[in-house]
């Protein structure tokens, strides 16, 4: 993965918990909300996981990040997937603003280099 | 089929028992299908959920559900009226909802507002037939309801006290969808929901 970067036309996932899945299996916008960490301080981003720096389809992607991923998932809950670029559109964000996601990607690496692109909170 | 007085229901030697004199079904067996039952734990029964509801054939004495097992008490049946409102299977569905929501707070180690809840049934239970709502859990243990039709939507949380914060999805005339969002009392909420004209999204 070293010098990869995401890019805008990758798609990105982030698991949702079962009980923020809706009957008509949409996830609910508190998914998506930034929240207080341990120390009282508020989180700086989502964590969100890379599809596209594995290979093959969705599905064996998933199965990818599942096995990276730090939360436990179950049957009941679901992955939302974006893309990277509607992403930017929607939240209007530069490349220069989302810096610091390419670096937490980074570190994460660093620390564990068999992983890939691990995020950095689960 | 009155249910204001004592439980026509009992279960006596794992069998399933109808006191015909209370249930007024005498000489009839309860339709099949049609037996619907709010069950609570008795004593020492902490792992069965607190709600649920039999749709399997019935008679008017039958072995109780194998998934029933032992240590379940009856205590409300409905009657062919409510069987048939769908106000009253509305709440059905959330309290089986609900049951599901609280066994996952537990697996994220919250604890699901009883206020919260209350507040939710208390809201039900103001406005007549109203619609199944989605159900999901919060964060800090707030129940958040949602009534969804195309990209018209009314989401409330309840906070419990009788407050609630809501966020009303209208789309207008030209295409355009307006939010609002608040917080305010039961009234104020429903007199806003009426103002968007979205009555229809959250009652029969």
């Amino acid at each position: 993965m070293k010098g990869r970067e995401i890019r805008e036309d990758q798609r990105v996932a982030r698991y949702v918990r079962p009980r923020l899945v809706h009957s008509t299996g949409h996830a609910d916008p508190e998914a998506f909300v930034l929240r207080t960490r341990d120390d009282g301080t508020p989180e700086d981003g989502l964590s969100v996981n890379w599809l596209d720096a594995f290979p093959g389809g969705t599905r064996s992607q998933l199965e990818e990040v599942t096995r990276y991923l730090r939360l436990r998932v179950t049957r009941n809950g679901r992955f939302a997937e974006f893309v990277v670029g509607d992403l930017m559109s929607e939240l209007n964000v530069s490349w220069e603003q989302i810096g610091s996601i390419k670096a937490a990607a980074a570190r994460a690496q660093a620390a564990s280099p068999a992983a890939g692109p691990q995020p950095p909170d689960g | 089929m009155s249910n204001d007085t004592a439980p026509p229901v009992k279960v006596r030697d794992d069998k399933l028992v109808i006191d015909e004199r209370k249930s007024g079904a005498r000489n009839r067996a309860v339709p099949r299908y049609l037996l619907l039952l709010t069950l609570a734990p008795a004593a020492g029964a902490d792992a069965f959920p607190m709600r649920s509801m039999i749709t399997g054939p019935a008679s008017a004495t039958g072995d109780i559900p194998p998934f029933f097992d032992r240590g379940v008490r009856a205590t409300h049946v409905a009657s062919d009226t409510q069987l048939l409102d769908p106000a009253f299977s509305a709440r059905a569905g959330h309290e089986r909802r609900i049951a599901q929501l609280r066994s996952f707070a537990e697996e994220d180690g919250i604890e699901l507002s009883a206020t919260s809840e209350g507040d939710f049934f208390d809201f039900a239970c103001t406005v007549p037939r109203t619609r199944a709502a989605s159900l999901v859990l919060l964060d800090n243990g707030n129940l958040r309801a949602v009534w969804r039709a195309g990209e018209q939507e009314v989401g409330v949380q309840f906070h419990g006290g009788g407050s609630v914060q809501y966020l009303i999805s209208r789309e207008g005339d030209d295409g355009e969808i307006t939010h609002r969002a608040r917080r305010g009392t039961f009234e104020e909420f429903s007199a806003a929901i009426e103002g968007a004209g979205l009555g229809g999204l959250l009652y029969e």
